[in-house]
């Protein structure tokens, strides 16, 4: 008996230490081995070799950021630009290796920002890893840069440490003028796939004063398939979110004849409907939509408070609107891009119809007769009712 | 893995030896002759200078011969004095007994002895347990029988407030270290007859006297028996407290669950007799076990009763997170940091980032090892004089807490997360030797396996939970197996009022408290008053 309990004994020593021992730590990473990438930048350029994709990544600095001080006197920076190249992202990843000594970690990246002429030569190549790996997430934000992303990840921004992270929260912030478009890869992903609904990507610029760099969110880019077509300015950017009913808030400026003073009013809730119909077998959209406003600005010293000023004033308001979105259509009708998703529209509520033209959309989507219907309320004036100190 | 360990230990508990004979052999009974029962008890109890042989001749025509026996120290003198040697030596000539007279030891219990509790015997086994137990022996020339009078007089600590189980508002009083007063703590609550006491004794050597508390109508009458069957079994040398008791008694002595409850407060002893549970006191020892005991009780404080719902219900909540954090917060901080990086927020994970840049050690080693020391320190303090106890608490926080981090040899979160584990641990006292244990498992699990270890530990535990017993009452109840009439007392602590069934789990013989109402406060019109 003493010898059964002595072997049992060391067989559970002997075993419990060889399965400790031999698992080790599967899939470990300690946090000071690892480098955490904010933003992610792919660029085209030419190298000797022929072709090759500039990866720029924009790593943090975690001590950097939390006290500069200790860690090397001011004028440092708080993150690291990183740069690799590579025939395709994956292998330009992993020669990151060459120079970093820590390995990129992508589930923190925010921003991918893909540079022009890249982004006019096809997405596919470049998107397929991020959606692939495990790491990186589909929430970060896509962007394109006018001219390369490698300059837009290497300067340093206004109040944030990280200009990763600032260019994530000004996309976070697009309601407060509905101006920009903030495109996740997830709905980018989506974009893609979609047979009729073309992508758009928002666009953001280095701006050089002679002063100092900034960089700066402007328009959107406009995508054929997955290359690059055109672009829409700010304003039609604003009529593209007037229909995908993305406009939180921002502010409309007109003026008002016969004054000839601006006044701003301030969207407060927007709501959209898309109605797909057939008018003798013919598509035909109508796009409806109704606003809520409030008085925001008036720069003269009338009161036009007053019930008919009122209707006046949101007749102006919903024709400014109405002029957004029209310029947003022409862009569209100009690159043959159906960036609204009329065609899912059609898809989905007219299923029957949509199989006999659905495969020729291309050709019919030009002259889709687009009807478009505002209604502005105007929900409050404001704290004033003129201009006070006329009173 | 625990039937494993079973088996080793059981087998180690077969090869002991078999217990030896009693050295004092019952059934000697007492002699006519005096002064061979004297010898017999000389031989039996040595010459210690404690035991006091007091001969004298009782008063009287008779003149006869009887003797004292007891224990200096466990009697009290004023009683030997005033009410057994005066009376019998004196004022015996008022109330004349002749020699020879049969009946004459009836006659002194009757008419002479003035003390409450005496008791005759014939046996001289239960003569000497009488003596060493604290009572004086009278025994008396030509008499078979002997008189045990008793008149303990030891010295005894006041009744004090329970360190351990502090109250805001409720009753002050704890138990002592002396049986009787513990039961008359007990009686004093609960004045009801269906309290009773039924006494047993354990340890060969220790004899300690033990009771079992339990309310008749309300305790299941087989749960008595079973805890009469298992102290009974008992055969060791000593029972010196409570705690041993518990182990030889517990359903599940492998496990590091405790499944016998404990407490120093009477309040509390008595909440759990009304519940149907039984108590079990211990002589010498100021902690009453309850069983059974149930999983939910470590997180139950008198205090809970003794507020309203609403900050009972949300204290109750903050024990139950500090339960878990106590248990989680070290394995997750490992997980989080060394596999999901993913899962913190960004500014979180810079913030960690940043002070772990440089640390020498993987941080499970960091969490691990920080653990140790804190135990160290815990265990320092409860051990060192209070004096120096001070001292080691500032050594520990300052050098340990502040120098480390600052050498870089530890990052801060680690300090963070092993402080904030050892405050929330002190949260839910009673399961703190089973948290310590699995506050290692775990973290041990999440340095190899991240957050899956975690998850596969947790499990194991639960598993184990549910499967364990206390006399009879699954551990998790009323939870695993769900009684839903008595989950008012679980997550939320509902009204006094509202709690109209004893717990389910413990089948009490009767589950109803009765009556139980709502305060009916008078409605008055008060529109109507002010005219």
């Amino acid at each position: 008996m003493r010898r059964l309990l002595r072997t049992t004994l060391a067989l559970t020593l002997v075993l419990t230490v060889s399965v400790f021992s031999s698992i080790g730590c599967w899939d470990k990473k300690e946090l000071d081995k690892l480098a955490i990438v904010a933003g992610f930048g792919v660029d085209q350029v030419q190298t000797a070799e022929g072709d090759r994709l500039l990866l720029t990544a924009q790593i943090i600095k975690a001590d950097q950021v939390i006290s500069p001080e200790q860690a090397g006197g001011s004028g440092k920076q708080s993150f690291l630009t990183d740069q690799s190249y590579g025939r395709t992202v994956f292998e330009g990843v992993r020669n990151f290796t060459f120079e970093s000594s820590r390995r990129l970690f992508f589930p923190h990246n925010r921003v991918l920002i893909i540079g022009e002429s890249l982004a006019r030569s096809g997405l596919h190549p470049i998107i397929d890893f991020f959606i692939r790996d495990p790491e990186p997430r589909p929430k970060q934000y896509v962007l394109v840069a006018k001219g390369k992303a490698a300059d837009i990840l290497s300067v340093k921004t206004g109040l944030e440490e990280i200009p990763a992270l600032a260019i994530y929260e000004l996309l976070q912030d697009y309601g407060a003028t509905s101006k920009v478009y903030p495109v996740t890869l997830q709905d980018l992903t989506k974009d893609l796939a979609s047979k009729t609904k073309t992508a758009v990507l928002p666009m953001i610029e280095l701006v050089s004063t002679s002063k100092k760099k900034t960089i700066m969110l402007d328009g959107t880019a406009v995508f054929k398939s997955d290359r690059m077509v055109g672009e829409l300015n700010i304003n039609e950017t604003r009529g593209l979110l007037w229909v995908l009913g993305k406009v939180h808030s921002g502010i409309i400026v007109f003026k008002l004849p016969p004054y000839r003073h601006d006044i701003s009013m301030e969207i407060l809730e927007a709501n959209r409907q898309i109605r797909p119909e057939l008018r003798n077998g013919k598509p035909h959209v109508t796009v409806v939509i109704d606003v809520e406003m409030i008085i925001g600005e008036i720069t003269l010293t009338k009161n036009l408070t007053v019930p008919r000023e009122n209707e006046k004033l949101e007749r102006m308001a919903s024709q400014g609107i109405k002029k957004e979105i029209r310029a947003a259509l022409a862009k569209a009708r100009q690159f043959n891009t159906d960036f609204f998703g009329f065609g899912e529209a059609f898809h989905s509520r007219r299923p029957k119809a949509w199989k006999t033209f659905g495969p020729n959309w291309d050709q019919i989507f030009p002259q889709l007769p687009v009807e478009i219907k505002v209604s502005t309320v105007i929900r409050r004036v404001g704290e004033a009712t003129k201009f006070p100190i006329l009173q | 893995m625990l039937g494993f360990i079973r088996k080793i230990l059981r087998f180690w508990a077969q090869n002991q030896d078999d217990e030896q004979p009693l050295s004092t052999s019952s059934g000697d009974e007492i002699r006519p002759e005096l002064e061979m029962n004297l010898a017999y008890l000389r031989e039996q109890l040595g010459r210690s200078p404690d035991v006091i042989i007091r001969r004298f001749t009782l008063g009287g025509p008779g003149k006869i011969g009887a003797t004292l026996v007891f224990i200096d120290g466990l009697t009290d003198k004023t009683i030997i004095n005033q009410d057994i040697l005066r009376p019998l030596m004196i004022e015996k000539e008022k109330n004349p007994v002749k020699s020879g007279d049969g009946s004459i030891i009836e006659k002194l219990e009757e008419c002479l002895v003035t003390t409450g509790e005496i008791q005759r015997t014939s046996d001289c086994a239960d003569l000497i347990g009488s003596i060493l137990a604290g009572s004086i022996a009278l025994l008396l020339e030509g008499q078979r029988e002997a008189l045990i009078i008793s008149a303990p007089g030891w010295e005894t600590r006041a009744i004090d407030e329970p360190d351990t189980e502090v109250v805001v508002k409720g009753p002050r009083d704890g138990f002592v270290e002396t049986l009787r007063t513990n039961t008359a703590l007990l009686r004093r609550r609960i004045s009801h007859p269906g309290l009773t006491f039924i006494p047993l004794q354990v340890g060969r050597h220790t004899k300690t006297k033990l009771n079992i508390a339990y309310i008749k109508g309300i305790a299941k009458d087989e749960l008595v028996e079973e805890v009469k069957r298992r102290l009974q079994r008992i055969r060791t040398d000593g029972v010196l407290a409570a705690g041993m008791i518990e182990q030889y008694i517990e359903d599940a002595p492998y496990s590091p669950f405790p499944t016998v409850g404990w407490t120093e407060r009477p309040d509390v002893v008595a909440a759990r007799l009304l519940e149907g549970r039984v108590a079990i006191f211990t002589d010498g020892s100021p902690v009453v076990n309850t069983v059974p005991m149930l999983f939910i009780e470590n997180f139950q404080s008198p205090d809970d009763y003794n507020f309203r719902p609403y900050f009972s219900t949300t204290v109750r909540w903050l024990r139950y997170l500090a339960f878990t954090m106590s248990i989680l917060s070290p394995p997750l901080f490992v997980a989080l940091t060394t596999y999901h990086q993913e899962l913190l927020p960004t500014p979180l994970l810079i913030s960690v980032a940043a002070a772990v840049e440089g640390t020498p050690f993987p941080t499970v080693v960091e969490v691990i090892g920080m653990g140790v020391v804190f135990e160290i320190l815990r265990e320092a303090g409860i051990r060192l004089p209070r004096a120096v106890g001070q001292a080691v608490s500032i050594v520990g926080a300052l050098v340990i807490g502040e120098a480390t981090v600052s050498a870089g040899l530890i990052g801060a979160p680690t300090v963070i997360v092993i402080a904030f584990t050892a405050i929330a641990s002190f949260v839910v006292p009673y399961q703190n030797e089973a948290a310590i244990m699995l506050r290692l498992l775990l973290t041990i699990l999440s340095g190899m396996f991240g957050a899956f270890g975690i998850i596969c530990g947790l499990l194991l535990v639960l598993i184990h939970l549910a499967s364990l017993r206390s006399f009879g009452a699954p551990y998790l109840a009323p939870v695993a197996p769900l009684f839903f009439s008595v989950l008012k007392d679980v997550l939320l602590r509902f009204p006094l009022w509202a709690m109209a069934r004893r717990p389910k789990a413990i089948e009490p013989a009767d589950d109803r408290r009765r009556p139980v109402q709502p305060p009916e406060p008078p409605k008055v019109d008060w529109k109507r008053k002010k005219k």
